[in-house]
């Protein structure tokens, strides 16, 4: 029953001490989904 | 009634209050910007140009870091005008809250953000996106939903719906607590793993401290209906839990070994719950009182036999019935979260209460 090998969506950044920070989050692809999401039609 | 025009505003709610819940505490002080870029994603698909996160006052350490996220996100072309040079702009305040579990409550929430008391308003219009903040249409969501969407942008929808089953499509934050050896927050895929699964396996809870049975496990946060150790391979799915007659709630999962006192956690319960009516509906604001001082006099050696009938006789008032999914006689569903706890705990261990009162008072202390 159990799958644990489900991707992490919300907590991928789990073991990361500056999980919080701008950088952190650049560097794990962050903010690369809003540029693809503006160039969609809303 | 139909919407009147476009949706004019989008106010994440991050007032997550409840007792053992804290799954969005999680991902808004350890990943803010994740929840930033969703709600500028989902402020685009709305086409609004103002948006609020609602959170919780006493995040003091989630509050100074969202905000701070807001500010970095705004330097960095992320907010403001012509996102990433696009024509879309957006705006966000980050609002705390001032204590008050019913704000969770999306239109007390509302209210609460309009300036006023955070009363829960009369239904219908049932929803936000009728008739939402400063009588526009508004749409509230959570903390989690928000943070799922840069991934599901990245990835597409298809890869988010192929994970779970059912209307339990994707992943979904647990917050494991109580009796077990690593309490925390866990994502884990829908349907496809089990209670079992979230309070055993080492990559989660690990099993129970000392190893001791499971006595009972609330599946949803302490507004649910509980379970016994019969139902651990139930899967983590919306429809699988409510067939049994409870839901996944909030995302708490509280675990309850062989020597915890139901009776104790069941008071607390109800203290919390009576605490936090918000005294608009007489049901909710009177038999909460009730129930708690009932449930203080046998935890702590005063109870009655005929409290047990009492007990369920007032839960009956604001929950008529005690049926699953609950009916309700309040405003809102604070009401009848209150029986909860306290049907589930006489009807699955009458024994114990009735042991609190012919040894007047808690057997454990």
């Amino acid at each position: 029953m159990a799958t644990f090998s489900a991707p992490k969506i919300v907590s991928s950044r789990k073991d990361f001490d500056d999980s919080y920070t701008l950088s952190r989050y650049l560097e794990t692809g962050g903010y690369i989904a809003l540029k693809k999401a503006l160039g969609m039609f809303p | 009634m139909l919407r009147k025009s476009p949706i004019s505003y989008l106010v994440v709610n991050g007032d997550e209050s409840e007792p053992a819940t804290f799954k969005d505490h999680y991902l808004i002080e350890r990943d803010p910007h994740q929840l930033i870029e969703g709600v500028v994603i989902a402020s685009y698909a709305l086409q609004v140009s103002q948006a609020f996160i609602f959170l919780r006052g006493e995040f003091a350490l989630g509050l100074e870091r969202v905000q701070q996220a807001v500010n970095e996100a705004y330097a960095h072309g992320a907010l403001g005008s012509k996102i990433f040079g696009s024509d879309f702009s957006l705006d966000i305040v980050v609002h705390p809250g001032a204590g008050a579990y019913i704000c969770g409550e999306e239109t007390a929430l509302i209210e609460a953000l309009e300036g006023k008391r955070g009363f829960p308003r009369i239904k219908p219009p049932f929803f936000p996106a009728v008739t939402g903040l400063y009588g526009e249409p508004t749409v509230v969501n959570n903390v989690e939903t928000m943070s799922n969407l840069p991934w599901i942008v990245n990835n597409g929808g298809a890869a988010f719906a192929a994970l779970g089953e059912g209307r339990s499509t994707g992943t979904r934050l647990f917050a494991l607590a109580g009796r077990v050896k690593n309490p925390g927050v866990y994502e884990v895929e829908m349907v496809k793993n089990t209670f079992r699964d979230l309070i055993y396996d080492q990559q989660f809870g690990g099993g129970l401290i000392g190893d001791k049975k499971i006595k009972a496990f609330i599946p949803g946060g302490v507004s649910a209906p509980w379970f016994g150790p019969d139902l651990l391979d139930l899967p983590l799915g919306q429809d699988e839990v409510a067939e049994k007659g409870s839901m996944l709630g909030s995302g708490s999962v509280v675990v309850l070994d062989e020597d915890s006192c139901v009776v104790r956690a069941t008071w607390r319960i109800t203290k919390f719950f009576s605490r936090e009516s918000c005294g608009q509906c007489t049901p909710c604001r009177e038999g909460s009182g009730w129930i708690e001082r009932a449930m203080y006099r046998i935890e702590h050696g005063g109870g009655r036999l005929e409290d047990l009938d009492l007990l369920l006789d007032l839960c009956d008032n604001i929950s008529p019935g005690l049926l699953w999914p609950p009916q309700q006689t309040t405003i809102c569903v604070l009401g009848p979260s209150i029986p909860s706890s306290v049907n589930s705990a006489i009807s699955m261990f009458r024994n114990e209460f009735i042991a609190h009162i012919e040894h007047g008072g808690c057997p454990h202390d």
